[in-house]
């Protein structure tokens, strides 16, 4: 009878303990409730914000190479400034006008128009190309080892390039003024600004600086080779990088690789982490039509030197070179195999004893190459939300 | 346990002091009570505070045995913490801000289990108890952005927690020592959480509720020393981590206490 006293109350706390067990339901928010709707009315913002802070795959953190810290809401900001038009003189262009995601924000016209339908001097580059911007761009992070920005490595930092970007009468042809009128009469900028930045003050500097930040957290490294590579390499970049065969790959995807790794990747990088050269001439033209480099260095070595741009996502982003003079892959695949000009400044890895070094491939060699370019694209960037339109 | 000297004594308090852990956002183990009753109508109350680095907790225990073989308990326990963080790979705020954090957590419980004496003079003490307390936990977190700007964010939750523990005392003239081990489920809920304290915290906050009940593991060492009707104890209680996922929890591992004890008993005798 005693042994029941003493089950009997346990028992019982037992079956509370199961009646008042309640279920996990969290509730997150990241935006006050008041910022959050005024915010929807124009924009299409997660309620929890997605991660902006990439991770790099194996092949590429071996290397050294590490992303930047990204402040998420700058990013979030910086992602929405990328979108607007009203930062431009003609409410017509944004950056993402010639940096359009599906290409990997890069556009598909030779040279870029911007405001008034004016015609720029040069071929977008490919934001989703340059990426892992963060981990090797610019020169307030990473000092003289930080690549430049631009064909010609003309801006140093991202903040440096956009400002440039927005006041350039070819492009978004703003004032610094003229870009806080233009911020500061849109109703979502002011939470917007007031997360970033702890405050809704508006300033040219701090539209630069969220764009930076948006930019630079792009991030891209979903590509097939980067899975093949991060799955075969491991730690083991340079052991391994030349000789094996990544199991994922078709045999034209394996063969393009070698033909890649002997040929193109001494400027182009092996792993598509930071290009071994930051500036380079790979022979378009025997005499100087754009000076590239040279325009802002002004030495002679380095006319008609322009930046060498990381191939990711190559098959998105034609036409290619700085004048987009490529329409295809194919035609830019001839013009290393036939076509190297000597110009002076034709960089030693296209020279075989003084002459252009034309790798004369055949059409079998030719078109393996091609489909190992084509593992470079990166399908996930074209729809990562965390880049696209925010704009209803 | 005559061969349990006192300098070997001293060695295992040190050890005891030295493993003590680290503020904690998510859980911290309150000091297991570990039952010193051999005949109805005995019971102790005791109260106890642990203060480490950026830790300081309190506690209130009763246990009281009402019949013969059986005692209930009680428990209340507070834990305040604090700290700064400056690495941006583990700060909750993805730029090298500088953030601080402050957190409070607290737990009420009750228990109720069964004891048995074994021994010429029932030195040595098996009990059995279950229980089931409710809690919740605060956590603030500020950054500067700019030196001038101060923003707060705070994820806070509610929590049950209910478990078995099986426990043995010992009690040696002025000595008293005991171990147990605590099977808990914890239980959150009602959380309210601003994800702005960034990426990592609201994973681990996120891996919280979908681990929801936590299976916890923890095992408990007490020794005390006796002057009647006071019992001086240091105790420590260690989650012993079962699985690997809770490593990323970041639960505090140990959580060790002083507790000055009053057995209700001994003063009537006086
Ligand atoms: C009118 C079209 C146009 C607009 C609008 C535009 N860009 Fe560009 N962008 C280009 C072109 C063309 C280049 C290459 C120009 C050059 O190098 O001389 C470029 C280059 C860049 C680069 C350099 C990438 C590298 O690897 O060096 C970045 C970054 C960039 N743009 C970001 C932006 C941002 C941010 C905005 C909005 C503020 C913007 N762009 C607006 C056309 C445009
Ligand atoms: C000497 C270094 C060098 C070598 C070797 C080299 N390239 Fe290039 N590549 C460049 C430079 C520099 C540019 C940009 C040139 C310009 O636009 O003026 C470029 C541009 C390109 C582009 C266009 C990129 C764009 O975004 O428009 C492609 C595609 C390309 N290279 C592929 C290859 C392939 C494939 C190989 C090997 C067969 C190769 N490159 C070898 C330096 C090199």
């Amino acid at each position: 009878m005693k042994k029941l006293r003493i089950l009997l109350p346990l028992f019982g706390v037992l079956l509370l303990a199961a009646a008042c067990n309640r279920d996990a339901d969290f509730n997150y928010y990241y935006y006050e409730p008041e910022d959050y709707a005024l915010i929807s009315q124009y924009l299409n913002l997660p309620d929890r914000p997605d991660n902006y802070q990439s991770e790099l795959p194996k092949h590429l953190s071996a290397m050294g190479l590490a992303t930047r810290p990204v402040d998420q809401d700058k990013a979030i900001l910086g992602r929405v400034l990328f979108y607007d038009k009203h930062l431009s003189k003609d409410g017509t262009v944004s950056c993402a006008s010639c940096h359009r995601q599906e290409l990997a924000f890069a556009d598909d016209k030779q040279v870029s128009t911007g405001v008034f339908n004016r015609a720029g001097d040069r071929n977008s580059i490919a934001l989703g190309s340059v990426l892992s911007f963060s981990a090797y761009y610019g020169t307030d992070l990473f000092g003289s080892s930080g690549i430049p920005f631009f064909w010609d490595n003309r801006a140093n930092t991202a903040s440096d390039q956009n400002i440039s970007s927005m006041t350039n009468p070819k492009e978004m042809d703003m004032t610094h003024a003229d870009i806080v009128t233009a911020v500061q009469t849109q109703p979502y900028y002011e939470p917007l600004f007031r997360m970033a930045f702890g405050n809704g003050q508006i300033t040219s500097e701090r539209v630069s600086e969220a764009i930076a930040e948006f930019v630079n957290a792009i991030g891209s490294f979903n590509s097939k080779f980067d899975h093949e590579a991060e799955k075969s390499l491991g730690y083991n970049v340079y052991s391994n990088l030349e000789f094996n065969s990544f199991s994922g790959f078709t045999d034209a995807e394996n063969r393009g690789k070698l033909i890649y790794l002997n040929n193109c990747a001494s400027c182009h990088s092996p792993t598509q982490g930071r290009p071994p050269k930051i500036k380079a001439n790979n022979g378009l033209d025997a005499a100087t039509v754009d000076v590239g480099v040279g325009g802002i260095t002004n030495s002679s070595y380095d006319m008609a030197m322009f930046k060498v741009p990381l191939l990711r996502n190559i098959a998105l982003t034609a036409p290619y070179m700085h004048d987009g003079r490529f329409a295809t892959l194919e035609e830019v695949v001839e013009h290393y195999s036939s076509g190297v000009q000597a110009h002076q400044n034709l960089s030693p890895e296209l020279l075989v004893n003084g002459t252009p070094r034309n790798l004369n491939l055949s059409a079998q060699e030719k078109s393996d190459l091609i489909a190992f370019l084509h593992t470079l694209t990166d399908e996930q960037l074209k729809t990562d939300q965390r880049y696209s339109d925010p704009f209803k | 346990m005559k061969h349990l000297s006192f300098p070997a004594f001293g060695l295992l308090l040190s050890t005891m002091l030295t493993i003590g852990c680290t503020a904690n956002r998510f859980y911290t183990p309150n000091t297991m009570q570990l039952p010193v009753l051999q005949e109805s109508g005995q019971g102790s109350i005791r109260g106890g505070l642990s203060i480490d680095g950026d830790n300081t907790g309190w506690e209130g225990q009763a246990i009281y045995s009402p019949v013969r073989h059986l005692g209930i308990m009680a428990s209340h326990f507070g834990v305040r913490y604090s700290g700064t963080n400056y690495n941006a790979f583990f700060s909750p705020f993805p730029v090298n801000e500088e953030f601080s954090y402050t957190g409070s957590s607290h737990l009420t419980e009750g228990g109720l289990g069964g004891y048995y004496g074994v021994g010429p003079e029932k030195e040595y003490l098996l009990s059995l108890f279950t229980g089931f307390g409710q809690g919740a936990t605060q956590n603030r977190y500020t950054t500067h952005p700019e030196p001038q700007i101060e923003e707060v964010y705070n994820s806070e939750w509610r929590y049950q927690r209910w478990f078995i523990q099986p426990a043995m005392t010992m009690q040696y003239k002025r000595l008293q020592v005991g171990t147990g081990l605590r099977f808990a489920w914890v239980s959150y809920f009602d959380g309210d959480i601003n994800s702005r304290v960034g990426f990592q915290e609201t994973e681990r906050i996120e891996l919280l509720e979908t681990g929801s009940p936590l299976f916890l593991t923890e095992m408990a060492w007490s020794i005390g020393w006796r002057i009647r009707p006071l019992v001086l104890s240091l105790n420590s209680t260690a989650v012993v981590r079962g699985k690997n996922s809770l490593r990323d929890l970041n639960l505090a591992s140990n959580y060790v206490s002083l507790t000055v004890g009053l057995n209700l008993h001994e003063l009537k005798r006086k």
